[in-house]
């Protein structure tokens, strides 16, 4: 061991991050281990989809029996998969959760400006990520959805950009693909480690002047983890992830991932720049948050909090 | 030895610790499981054509159930056989200028009818079943 040490110096750097994760926590810090279970998810998408790439052939023609070839006759290949998608959904609703108790608390406030903005910017990657894997499949739903989304990138100039060429086709899964592999693990990586050193620099809202040490927040995030473990597993494993049919099987309209929905329901009634206004605004606004006075900051996220579950409701029942 | 006096804390520690790591074992157990490519299809029969195509000097290479196979006429009679050498399991190339097979991987050679001529082996090429249909087609397959 010493061997080890000597060379590597592991067992300080163990040591320094225990006493980091063992400072004081503030009162009323319940939901602190929010942030801790979403990276435990990112660490899982991370491990699930390394492994789904290993089968996964992106390709038009190909792409969906690759992924039949994954949940019906690869070992454990369903539960890969499962997992994969069940802890994206997770992922993303934790990360909504955290961003909703951080704005309550405006915890967002000097100095944590660049911390809240590392998080948008990873919330907009992560939701990118849902996007894009959802198309990987290739099955009906993600073809129609595909083209949703490149209508909607239409609407700012972008569909070519979006399509990688005039129609949805090949170029376009590739894109896709190159995106949901590469660029967006790279962004939510880079974006997760500077948010965590923000966090390490500034602590936690309200500890700023504690001082001593606590093993509470340790214990904290076991069980965090230990609770996210086996909820994901439950999920995977009582409602395993299914495969639709291949494209233009149906001619029936789909709806997207839930956590499109109040943009889907939103946009039926605008057309034109407006849908535009619908995508840019609930970025520009939660990206303007840190910045603007506290009580017209609270007025504009209540009225957009209370806007998505509406209509995301709506969207969802209609 | 005597037991030395542990709190209660840090027995619920130690037990929340080992909780974690079983879930953590169990969790990456299915991965060398799914790592392991799921087995190719079964054989399928394979229909060639007619057979009557087969004369010395002609061959074709083919895929049987995710194997490599090749029929030619050797002369004497029609053959299938399993292009797999029968040392390290490497593709032989059918060498049609020499009517024979070499193996690119230690240079082992087998005539037409599979027979082993030179090199590293463990016997002839291995067979594979095929017959004439009542149409006259070859056919491959158990």
């Amino acid at each position: 061991m010493s061997w080890i040490e000597d060379r590597t110096g592991l067992r300080s750097l163990i040591g320094a991050i225990r006493e980091r994760l063992s400072r004081p926590l503030p009162s009323n810090s319940g939901g602190a281990v929010l942030g801790s279970m979403a990276l435990f998810f990112i660490l899982i998408q991370v491990l699930t989809g390394a492994l789904l790439a290993i089968y996964y052939v992106p390709s038009w023609g190909e792409a969906h029996s690759s992924v039949a070839l994954i949940s019906k006759d690869v070992t454990f290949g369903w539960l890969v998969r499962s997992v994969h998608a069940w802890s994206a959904h997770l992922l993303v609703a934790i990360v909504l959760l955290h961003l909703v108790r951080v704005f309550a608390r405006g915890s967002y406030a000097k100095p944590r400006e660049v911390t809240w903005l590392t998080g948008v910017a990873l919330l907009g990657l992560l939701m990118g990520s849902a996007f894009t894997g959802q198309m990987l499949p290739m099955d009906d739903e993600a073809v129609k959805g595909a083209e949703v989304a490149a209508a909607y990138a239409g609407e700012a100039g972008m569909a070519d950009l979006v399509r990688g060429g005039p129609h949805v086709g090949p170029p376009m899964l590739t894109r896709m693909f190159a995106a949901h592999v590469i660029w967006a693990p790279i962004g939510i990586v880079l974006l997760a480690v500077a948010h965590l050193a923000l966090v390490g620099r500034h602590r936690l809202h309200g500890a700023e002047n504690t001082q001593g040490s606590s093993p509470e927040l340790l214990r904290r995030l076991t069980f965090a983890l230990l609770g996210s473990a086996a909820l994901l597993a439950i999920l995977a494993f009582v409602r395993p992830m299914g495969l639709g049919p291949p494209p233009g099987a149906s001619g029936a309209s789909v709806k997207p991932m839930w956590m499109f929905l109040p943009v889907y329901q939103a946009a039926k009634w605008v057309s034109g720049p407006a849908t535009l206004l619908l995508l840019i605004g609930p970025p520009a606004l939660l990206v303007a948050v840190p910045f603007l006075p506290r009580r017209l900051a609270v007025a504009a996220g209540a009225l957009m909090l209370t806007a998505a579950i509406v209509f995301g409701i709506w969207g969802a029942a209609s | 030895m005597p037991d030395a006096p542990v709190s209660r804390r840090s027995f619920l520690d130690k037990l929340l610790f080992t909780a974690l790591a079983t879930a953590g074992v169990t969790a990456l157990s299915p991965i060398p499981f799914f790592l392991r490519p799921p087995p190719a299809a079964r054989p399928r029969r394979v229909v060639l054509g007619s057979s009557k195509k087969f004369v010395p000097g002609i061959f074709e290479l083919f895929d049987y159930g995710g194997r490599r196979a090749i029929a030619l006429h050797d002369g004497e009679s029609l053959r299938v056989l399993d292009r797999h050498c029968t040392h390290q399991g490497c593709d032989v190339a059918w060498v049609a200028a020499k009517s024979h097979f070499e193996c690119p991987c230690h240079g082992a050679i087998f005539g037409q009818d599979g027979s082993p001529i030179q090199g590293p082996n463990n016997g002839p090429l291995s067979s594979i079943p095929h017959r004439i249909t009542g149409e006259g087609d070859l056919e491959v397959g158990e």
